[in-house]
């Protein structure tokens, strides 16, 4: 993948469905299904194999039609290696309905930045701490990730990511804080011990819906452990900021408070979800072969450098004077690291947990094409296992299918 | 009879086109309508997007054996699906399901509800803590400082009506009568215009290891003795009390310890003095540790009534930037 990505050079026209020369009935009685080089099945002519997602329209066999790094499996339209962190965070969201998401984020931690800029500081922590899990509910509202589950996977995931967030922060604090003659330095308890269990702690919640059969794949595993650990930040910051929420303070002088509650609101959010969410992902198909196992080998020993590198980092550099914006920017570069390896990770789950799948006609939630497909769509490649868990889309087909099971 | 999920494994009751849990197709599915695309293709896939098809398709007619995924034959396109056709179909027919559950733009009106409501209720929260004049519970003013300047031992009014001062570590409010003699960028010291007995200093300082507000008063008192007086020693044998001080993280509880020394200045006479500090360990939005102080220095004979002339607002108004309660 990356730089040595081959220029895309296509097969003869009769090859390629997106042919600009070729439009709408001229493809009638002029194309053949064709046999994918990659996976050996005979699918219908497209530009993605909808049984393994390789790319078709290339003529070689390598890496980059298979794989298809240029191709994002959730999100198609951007590279795997693209720190893009809403494609990845919220992989079933299609492009349009992501923008929709992204404006939400965006006008949210604008009314935080002015209620912050107001003085009104107790009304933005009370904005950060639950915006993104805000956002998060809906998306998982919208995508329907728990299928007809959501009362236990919310309580599970969400619920459980604050119950264990309230016991860790309180808990921790006691012990850190009140630490009688304790010598442990600082950087040591809050900079590598409490990141480091509140990484093992997290997940939890999310992982304990392994065990049901239709949890089965990569990216629930993904979306459940972000889900958690954005249930933990909330937890972890109505904890830290109480003294806020009950003490408003007098005469708040709005610059000392920006970095803080951006931190609040969108760094730690961010954070927590994807280290909680790489950490479940890695974990959710232990079993997994090929590069995909080799990948989720790395897993735990990123997010364990990133979140180290994250807290006892911040605070050498905070410590010798650096720039509160300095470190800001410092702590989200590693968070993109994590998003970055969540990304290879889901990107090769889906690949592979996507082969072999039965045929549907299906509105591409992606392309918004009408298309018979199995795992991949074959018009834009986006893996379906990435689009919403429910019947929109698909053909309501009560009668035909009332007759199918009645003959079996 | 019931229908068995050939992708997750789950059983589904009669009648399910779509598995309950896993929300593939059970059976085979006919190509007449359902969900709108009245949406256009993305605009990030240039080249790709393909036009809908205007004329109908051999798709799947419904009747034949489920289109579940057959791993170990070769010829894997569905059922009834032509050699020659396109996996393109006719476009959806309207008024069947819309393709997403949150329409237009309620995803960013449902946040922005939620976010007002919040911010809102936030914002009146704190409106009435800070409507109720009384400190809460546990906040008071620091022992040797009065609640209010307004008692007659007051020999500090002056016509100045004090003001914040934006230091690197705080934002320190100079109260009325006050100017400011010494700053660095980790402290500030304030004298009272008519008085130069006393002085007030603030001050902070990272901690290079965890430390309980006790041993900070080991350490403020220790520092007292190696700058001269090796008598230095806590003025009472009580036990410190407590006070709050302000950081932008919230109130952080400080301990209140008055030491008693004898101060040589160079060239004159030898003299008893108090220093008394507020202080307390703080955590930092980082997580590091520092430690901050407010100090009242006097000569002894001089200390009570200095102390009661420094006015609450100091205390009050004084805001310890990036400093967090540790508990
Ligand atoms: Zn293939
Ligand atoms: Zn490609
Ligand atoms: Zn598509
Ligand atoms: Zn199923």
């Amino acid at each position: 993948m990356g730089p040595t990505e081959p220029e895309l050079r296509f097969l003869p026209t009769e090859r390629r469905l997106h042919s600009p020369t070729l439009q709408g009935s001229q493809h009638m009685g002029r194309i053949q299904p064709v046999t994918c080089e990659h996976c050996g099945k005979q699918v219908p002519d497209a530009v993605f194999c909808t049984n393994c997602g390789a790319h078709q329209g290339l003529a070689d066999h390598s890496i980059a039609a298979q794989e298809r790094p240029h191709h994002f499996a959730a999100h198609p339209g951007e590279h795997v290696a693209q720190p893009s962190i809403f494609t990845t965070l919220f992989p079933h969201l299609g492009h349009r309905k992501l923008q929709e998401f992204r404006w939400a984020l965006l006008l949210g931690f604008a009314l935080v930045v002015v209620l912050t800029a107001t003085g009104l500081i107790t009304a933005a922590v009370v904005v950060s701490v639950f915006l993104v899990p805000t956002l998060y509910v809906v998306y998982l509202y919208e995508a329907q990730v728990y299928r007809t589950e959501p009362a236990l996977v919310l309580g599970a995931t969400l619920g459980g990511g604050i119950v264990l967030g309230l016991a860790v922060t309180i808990i921790s604090e006691r012990v850190i804080g009140g630490s009688l003659g304790s010598t442990g330095e600082p950087i040591l308890s809050y900079g590598v011990i409490l990141p480091v269990i509140q990484l093992i702690v997290m997940p939890i919640p999310a992982l304990l819906l392994r065990v049901l059969p239709q949890f089965g794949q990569t990216i629930d595993g993904l979306v459940f452990g972000v889900t958690a650990g954005i249930g933990f930040a909330l937890a972890e910051g109505v904890v830290s900021y109480w003294n806020i929420l009950t003490y408003p303070p007098l005469q708040p002088v709005s610059a000392d408070w920006i970095y803080p509650i951006t931190s609040l609101a969108l760094l730690i959010p961010l954070l927590h979800g994807s280290t909680a969410g790489a950490v479940a992902a890695t974990l959710w198909r232990p079993s997994r072969t090929g590069s995909g196992r080799w990948i989720s080998l790395f897993g735990v020993p990123i997010v364990l450098v990133a979140v180290v590198a994250f807290y006892a980092g911040g605070q050498i550099l905070d410590n010798h004077g650096v720039g509160q914006l300095i470190v800001l920017f410092y702590q989200t570069a590693l968070a993109l690291l994590v998003v970055l390896y969540i990304r290879q990770l889901v990107h090769h789950s889906l690949i592979e947990e996507g082969l072999d799948q039965a045929y549907r006609p299906i509105v591409c939630p992606h392309c918004h094409h009408h298309v018979m497909a199995a795992g991949f769509c074959p018009s834009c490649g986006v893996a379906l296992d990435a689009s919403p868990r429910r019947e929109t889309g698909l053909l309501p087909a009560q009668a035909a299918a009332q007759t199918a099971q009645e003959g079996q | 009879m019931a229908v068995t999920c050939s992708h997750c494994g789950t059983v589904n009751p009669d009648g399910n086109t779509i598995c309950k849990s896993c929300g593939m197709p059970l059976g085979p599915v006919p190509a007449d309508t359902a969900a709108t695309a009245a949406d256009a293709p993305p605009p990030d896939l240039p080249g790709v997007a393909l036009p809908v098809l205007d004329e109908p398709l051999a798709v799947p007619s419904g009747t034949g054996s489920t289109p579940a995924a057959q791993p170990n034959q070769t010829n894997y396109l569905p059922p009834g699906y032509a050699p020659g056709s396109s996996p393109y179909l006719p476009a959806p027919a309207s008024g069947a399901a819309p393709l997403h559950r949150t329409g237009g733009l309620s995803v960013i009106a449902i946040v922005g509800v939620i976010s007002l409501v919040f911010g809102g209720a936030g914002a009146v929260a704190a409106a009435l803590r800070t409507g109720s004049s009384a400190p809460p519970s546990g906040v008071s003013a620091p022992a040797n400082v009065p609640s209010n300047t307004g008692s007659g031992s007051s020999t500090t009014q002056t016509s100045t009506n004090g003001g914040i001062t934006t230091t690197p570590f705080a934002n320190v409010f100079v109260p009325p009568g006050f100017s400011i003699n010494d700053q660095g960028s980790d402290y500030i010291v304030l004298t009272p215009d008519n008085n130069d007995n006393g002085a007030v200093g603030l001050q902070s300082e990272p901690l290079t290891s965890t430390k309980t507000n006790a041993e900070l008063d080991q350490d403020l008192l220790a520092g007292d003795q190696q700058n001269g007086d090796p008598s230095a020693k806590i003025c009472t044998t009580k036990a410190p009390t407590h006070a709050q001080l302000i950081g932008s993280g919230g109130t952080i509880t400080a301990d209140v310890i008055s030491i008693c020394e004898n101060v040589t200045p160079t060239g004159g006479p030898a003299y008893a003095a108090v220093d008394g500090f507020i202080d307390a360990v703080a955590k930092t939005s980082t997580g590091s540790l520092e430690a901050i102080w407010v100090e009242i220095f006097a000569p002894a004979n001089d200390y009570q009534s200095f102390s009661n002339s420094i006015p609450s607002t100091l205390f009050t108004q004084t805001i310890f930037s990036n400093a967090a309660p540790t508990t």
